[in-house]
């Protein structure tokens, strides 16, 4: 059933019709079903699915590590051990000398209450159990520098919250690459951290694997970030691989449509269009030398003045996306906030409509927030939910209420029978648009959307962008989209402002912000797009890294 | 929060209590005519009464004498032998620690290692089995479970004193009413504690290096358990405190508790009050104690405070 390898050597992990079903009580569930691929040494093979495809699963059963009761059928080889079959003090052998993992938020991989020192001599111990504290101490420093991690010294003795993101996922893959591993599993490991920070993690695992002939186990939702670096592919639906084969060869002819979907939703809209200037209207939310700072209020850096905005200003006319860019921490949020009136500017005017500074909420302003199931009352109906929001603005006939709800679903693109349900009956990409109708209910001229796709599966992505083009180009409503992924200010925005430190360093045209970026933050974040290069392997620029097709299977 | 901050919160919260104490002690009838049958008395052997034990004046003149004195160290006499309230007080306390500190030993000893395994063997027969008998742990009335003990072990078998004090088979039954009481609440929280810090990633992320399961269970799954287990502390403290009320007068055991009750039902106020203190003081020290501990043992408590 496997396809012949044209290499001699076996290979490195072979997974042969893993079927698992998650026991809850009597109740079973399958979420990976006759799930068959194998890796050879040093490939770097791409498991692509989106959240719930069973991935996840899929890689933690490599390590038989799974957290929650499960029964796995079929056959797991990896490095010669028949891992679903091994001892405990085999198993542990196992995970120490044969596979490294890597998880997606290294903040939370790492013991918050002890520093990282004691958590790396931990794991050396282990390894090198006669060596002595100065040795041991060598070795650590060692690993961390191999992973480029500057002043070694200092972070032993750090915790991981004090740590950025980034030195922490460097921290995470030296754990893991301890035991000299031939294969790394990572799991996710950029979604957690800044978009200019993903690529360096990623060029990091390349180097290891350049270095160390490591074989790479990348789970990802996001094609993009494998598109130029995996030299197999496998795309996972509903516990199923549905397609799979040599990255370059799938991603030229993609067979099955739901590969296709996830490629589009991944790749970067080249064909930008400059509306013209008559479609947008009046000026509807402008910040004029708007600046904030805050004062941290306690802790070592009590005092501290942290500037949010300095002198902030642009605008957003009718009718007009605006993506507001920058990493977290750059102050779009605190811009967010001061639009809505939740925080008042320290000097500087913020007038919306063309009007009135703002003084409180407004209700023609609305906000859209990141995580939809956080922003649903879990035990309230759709209904209730939406006719609550007119209830409170005053609309006492029912008749009239549901009228407005049931239009308002239109134009989100939901059917009616949601109305019935609980948000945890309905998908993200549902829950969302119900948080967008229950924005619209109050007819806002100006939207505000905070990250409002980074919690929604690619595939339901591109509802909702098509939902906010549908609101601005039929309803005139202006957009201030808050995001750190450039693919979708790509995909819908008419113009861009980057942030950088409560700076605004770019405030230009869509269409002139990809290939003339003036400002060097600019740069660096358009180069950090994972799938820019996705286009040059259209065009059959063969792949990095050793090529085999035994990772294929017709 | 800086230690000076921190203490003169706690001398307000002190301060609070005394004068609390004090007012709710006198308005709630006055206690010359509770001690004195005002139909033997005289006016002026009342009167004479209420000037030696300073019940003389107004509530507020009163209240200036009390809180002079008291900052002078002088705490009142008790009404019944005319000796130092503190020293009385101070006499009984050593009787309810030790009661108290056994107690806490057996919560301990039981909780902790009750509760986590619970926690590993969350939802099976074996947690079902511990969550019942924590149930019935701290659902059965102190007193009751004490004369259960009495019942049994001294009336029927013979075994144990019935109360009061002298031997360590005095202690044996005051202590296995509170601590397994405590330690069925205990139990509880050691094991949701537990099944927390086993859900973290951390957690996974240890296994997934290969460290042994004992040395994942003690050095990752424990010290995140700790945090939430800290903070609980001085919950655990107060409930032990107001469990002695009523187990020491269950078996005659001659501690504060005791003392307490005994001294309501006389109006002795300056032994109430001065045992109140004593109690409000140790919850006060507990908690400040126990921020010190949460920080130690979460290095991200005081990075949180910053922002």
């Amino acid at each position: 059933m496997l396809a012949p390898s044209v290499t001699h050597e076996s290979p490195l992990c072979i997974v042969d019709r893993l079927t698992v079903e998650v026991i809850d009580g009597l109740a079973r569930k399958t979420v990976v079903e006759d799930v068959s691929f194998q890796i050879n040494k040093g490939e770097y093979f791409a498991l692509v699915g989106e959240s719930g495809s069973g991935k996840s699963v899929t890689c933690h059963t490599l390590m038989n590590l799974l957290p929650f009761p499960a029964a796995t059928y079929g056959r797991i080889v990896v490095d010669g051990q028949k891992v679903l079959s091994l001892t405990p003090s085999e198993l542990r052998r196992f995970r120490q000398k044969s596979v490294g993992m890597v998880f997606q938020d290294p903040m939370a991989a790492l013991n918050p209450v002890r520093t990282i020192g004691s958590q790396i001599f931990e794991t050396l111990r282990m390894h090198h159990p006669k060596a002595g504290r100065d040795e041991l101490r060598e070795l650590a420093l060692a690993a961390l520098r191999s992973v480029h991690i500057a002043q070694p010294e200092a972070r032993l003795n750090a915790y991981p919250h004090q740590l950025s993101g980034g030195l922490n996922q460097r921290v995470m893959i030296a754990f893991a690459l301890l035991g000299n591993p031939p294969l790394l599993i990572a799991d996710e490991p950029t979604t957690a951290l800044d978009m200019s920070v993903q690529a360096e993690i990623l060029d990091l695992m390349d180097e290891m694997r350049a270095q160390r002939g490591l074989a790479v186990l990348m789970v990802t939702h996001d094609l993009g970030i494998v598109g130029d670096r995996a030299t197999h592919i496998a795309v996972m639906k509903s516990g199923k691989i549905v397609e799979r084969g040599i990255t370059r060869e799938v991603l030229a002819a993609p067979k099955q449509e739901y590969t296709k979907a996830l490629f589009e939703a991944a790749a970067v809209n080249h064909e930008l269009k400059e509306r013209p200037d008559h479609a947008y209207g009046a000026a509807c939310l402008s910040f004029d030398k708007v600046s904030k700072r805050f004062r941290t209020s306690g802790g070592k850096s009590k005092g501290e003045v942290v500037i949010a905005a300095d002198e902030v200003s642009f605008t957003v006319k009718q009718g007009e996306i605006v993506a507001l860019v920058g990493e977290s921490g750059s102050g779009k949020t605190t811009a967010a906030k001061m639009a809505m009136g939740l925080v008042r500017p320290d000097s500087g005017k913020i007038t919306v409509n063309a009007a009135r500074e703002i003084e409180t909420q407004d209700v023609g302003v609305q906000i859209v927030f990141q995580h939809p199931k956080d922003s649903l009352d879990p035990l309230m109906k759709v209904s209730a939910q939406l006719h609550e929001v007119l209830k409170v603005h005053g609309e006492k006939d029912e008749a009239k209420r549901a009228a407005q709800i049931s239009a308002t679903l239109r134009d989100v693109g939901l059917s009616e029978s949601i109305l019935d349900r609980r948000p945890s009956f309905l998908s993200g990409g549902e829950a969302q648009r119900v948080v967008i109708a229950r924005a619209l209910l109050l007819k806002p001229r100006l939207l505000i959307a905070d990250e409002p796709l980074s919690a929604v599966d690619v595939c339901l992505q591109k509802q909702i962008l098509d939902c906010f083009k549908a609101l601005r180009d039929k309803r005139g409503i202006a957009i201030l989209l808050i995001t750190h992924d450039l693919r979708i200010v790509f995909d819908i925005a008419d113009r861009v402002v980057v942030m950088k430190s409560g700076h605004v360093v770019e405030d230009v045209g869509v269409a002139h912000f990809g290939d003339e970026a003036r400002d060097a933050y600019t740069k660096k974040l358009i180069r950090a797009i994972p799938g820019r290069k996705l286009s040059d392997l259209n065009d059959a620029a063969p792949p990095a890294g050793p090529r085999s097709v035994s990772g294929a299977v017709a | 929060m800086k230690l000076a901050a921190r203490l003169l919160r706690a001398v307000i919260s002190l301060w609070l209590i005394v004068t609390f104490v004090f007012v709710a002690l006198r308005l709630t009838g006055d206690p010359v005519i509770a001690v004195l049958n005002p139909d033997d008395m005289t006016k002026d052997m009342m009167d004479s009464y209420r000037k030696l034990w300073g019940f003389e004046g107004t509530i507020g003149e009163q209240y200036l004498i009390y809180i002079t004195n008291v900052m002078h160290g002088n705490f009142g006499k008790s009404i019944l032998n005319g000796r130092d309230a503190f020293a009385t007080v101070m006499e009984r306390l050593p009787a309810t620690l030790q009661l108290i500190g056994a107690s806490a030993a057996i919560m301990i000893l039981i909780g902790i290692p009750v509760g986590t395994w619970a926690a590993m063997k969350a939802g099976s027969k074996w947690d079902a089995l511990v969550m019942s008998f924590s149930t019935f742990g701290f659902a059965i009335p102190n007193f009751f479970f004490g004369l259960l003990l009495i019942l049994v072990l001294s009336v029927t078998l013979h075994w144990l004193p019935t109360g009061g004090t002298g031997s360590p088979l005095h202690l044996i039954m005051p202590v296995i009413t509170i601590g397994v009481a405590k330690a069925a609440v205990f139990t509880r929280f050691v094991r949701s504690a537990m099944l927390d810090a086993l859900k973290l990633q951390c957690v996974t992320s240890a296994r997934a290096r290969g460290l042994s399961g004992a040395r994942v269970l003690i050095r990752h799954v424990f010290p995140n358990a700790l945090v939430p287990l800290a903070t609980i502390l001085p919950l655990l403290v107060g409930g032990m405190i107001s469990a002695a009320a009523v187990v020491e007068a269950v078996f005659a055991w001659p501690g504060i508790g005791r003392l307490i009750v005994e001294s309501v039902a006389q109006r002795n106020l300056a032994i109430v009050q001065v045992i109140i203190m004593l109690v409000a003081f140790v919850m006060i020290v507990t908690n400040l104690l126990v921020d010190l501990l949460y920080a130690w043992l979460d290095p991200r408590a005081s990075a949180a405070a910053a922002n």
